[in-house]
């Protein structure tokens, strides 16, 4: 519990930092709508019109930029970006910080096991990233509710924030398990970012070619993507069973990886 | 001389690492051209019917839009952000590692002066940029040859090119600037990536929406694809501002350091 709360703690200032971030993306965002929302309709028809590949690259198909939902759906993908950023960081350092900060020693000596070390860092991690969850959830609500004319959103932001928690969680567990796995402390941040940036490369590539929509299963960014969430949809069974699968088998691997990993000293 | 060559030496791998990723996201996304060049033709008519309003949003010509040239333009802003998480991380790791690796009493006690020590590794970071956008162009061109079936205009391929080299030595002197004011920095990849992704998100954001006063904000904007595709040229004000940032940042960061307190080990 100690070791929790420490770490807890350890990463409050980079919470608020990131809870800011969001926040102020969404207000920008859906301020920017009140403005947009008068002279968008010309844009919308002009969109509708274009060829799905082009629509992809201008990172606006099929949503309807004159309703708020269209809007804040847009708005999203930045949304889920940043947390991802945030989730596969707080992954990699929280395990792997003891060592690049030369305290593996201080804290491995101490009487607790490594599974209790893991464990300690794994839930206030997973803390971390619930609480940005409903910081962009409730902030959400506020200011699409205040910005939206009317609309109700808030079934559609809950599937979202579904979406985004699953993202949060699956790069959490990828971050953890690459710390596991780097024999240096510094290349955990590495491998975690060769990920995210990877994932996020292939979804804008799937945008742009449809004949490479199989791969849509290999990246959290279309499993998740805003237009497919639109109402009457959620979120499709199978990506939900597919991160699953994957967050265990990540959680499982770092656990076990961890407990015999040999420690940078 | 000796730090330049030493700092080369450390950065080698990293920097191979990086030359890779940057090549990889460049031949993937050009091998794409064929479909969408597919996809684009057999709608190119319906788009003819209403030049107009399609150059308001784009401005750029259909003719241009469905060769290689551009569909470059789309790509150069993903393959900028990758360069540009590249050349920030090096220009914050290479004066905040010797802090964070606690090596800085070491290398600062032996006979060069601080400014030296800045001027080595500042050289050696420029040496790498210039190296991985050698082979980043290189790479580039000769995909361009083999996926484009038609001949296209190499001087506006080359001048899109360059834009990684501009917004990386921007990124590059971002982050040394940062480096140099910030105390102790613990880990260089979650600033990076978030201050890169930020600007990006602002960029992504202003395009979607087409506000053009979000354009001197961030530096992904900088270079606008169309204006260049129709001038040939670069605009002026903007490489001005870029290479203001540039310089300013590189001044600063040099006073700073030669008088900072360095938290020693």
């Amino acid at each position: 519990m100690n070791m929790y709360w420490h770490e807890l703690r350890a990463n409050l200032r980079s919470l608020i930092l990131w809870s800011v971030g969001i926040v102020s993306l969404i207000a920008a965002g859906m301020a920017k709508y009140a403005g947009f929302v008068s002279a968008g309709d010309s844009i919308n028809a002009l969109f509708a019109a274009m060829p799905p590949a082009i629509q992809a690259i201008a990172g606006s198909n099929r949503l309807d930029l004159s309703k708020a939902s269209g809007f804040y759906g847009v708005c999203f993908l930045y949304i889920a970006v940043m947390a991802t950023i945030h989730a596969s960081m707080l992954g990699a350092n929280s395990l792997a910080k003891e060592e690049r900060d030369k305290t593996s020693e201080f804290l491995y000596t101490k009487p607790v096991s490594r599974t209790q070390v893991i464990t300690s860092k794994l839930l206030a991690a997973l803390t971390n990233i619930v609480i940005l969850n409903l910081i962009t959830w409730g902030s959400s609500l506020l200011l699409v509710g205040y910005f939206g004319q009317g609309e109700d959103v808030s079934r559609y932001i809950r599937t979202l924030m579904a979406g985004l928690f699953c993202i949060q969680l699956l790069y959490l567990s990828f971050g953890s398990v690459s710390a596991a796995f780097a024999r240096k402390p510094a290349a955990a941040a590495g491998i975690a970012t060769a990920i995210m940036m990877g994932t996020f490369l292939l979804s804008m590539l799937i945008d742009i070619n449809s004949d490479l929509d199989v791969l849509k299963y290999l990246t959290p960014f279309k499993c998740y993507d805003a237009k497919l969430l639109l109402p009457p949809n959620g979120i499709e069974p199978v990506y939900l069973l597919l991160s699953a699968g994957l967050v265990v088998v990540s959680i499982v691997a770092a656990y076990l990886l961890y407990q015999r990993k040999d420690l940078a000293v | 001389m000796n730090i330049l060559m030493h700092e080369l030496r450390m950065y080698r791998r990293s920097t191979l690492t990086w030359v890779m990723a940057l090549a990889a996201t460049t031949v993937f996304f050009l091998a794409m051209f064929p479909a969408f060049h597919r996809e684009t033709a057999v709608v190119t008519q319906l788009l003819g019917a209403f030049p107009q309003l399609f150059r308001e949003a784009f401005g750029v010509s259909v003719d241009m839009m469905v060769s290689v040239v551009g569909y470059y333009t789309f790509l150069i802003g993903y393959i900028a952000l990758v360069g540009a998480v590249q050349a920030m991380n090096l220009g914050t790791s290479l004066l905040s590692r010797e802090i964070s690796g606690k090596t800085a009493d070491f290398l600062l006690t032996k006979p060069v002066t601080r400014s030296r020590v800045v001027l080595g590794k500042l050289l050696a970071g420029l040496v790498i940029l210039a190296f991985t956008n050698l082979v980043f162009i290189t790479v580039s061109c000769a995909t361009a040859f083999i996926v484009s079936s038609e001949s296209f205009d190499i001087k506006l391929y080359l001048l899109l090119s360059f834009i990684v080299l501009f917004m990386q030595l921007i990124f590059y002197a971002i982050g040394f600037v940062i480096s140099t004011i910030a105390r102790r920095i613990k880990s260089v990849l979650p600033l990076t990536l978030g201050t890169v992704f930020g600007f990006y998100i602002i960029s992504l954001f202003s395009s979607a929406i087409k506000d053009d006063s979000l354009r001197y904000l961030t530096p992904f904007r900088f270079f606008d694809t169309a204006y260049i595709v129709n001038h040939a040229a670069y605009e002026l004000p903007f490489v001005l501002l870029g290479l203001g940032i540039i310089v300013v940042a590189f001044g600063v960061g040099f006073v700073v350091y030669r008088r900072r307190d360095i938290p020693a080990a």
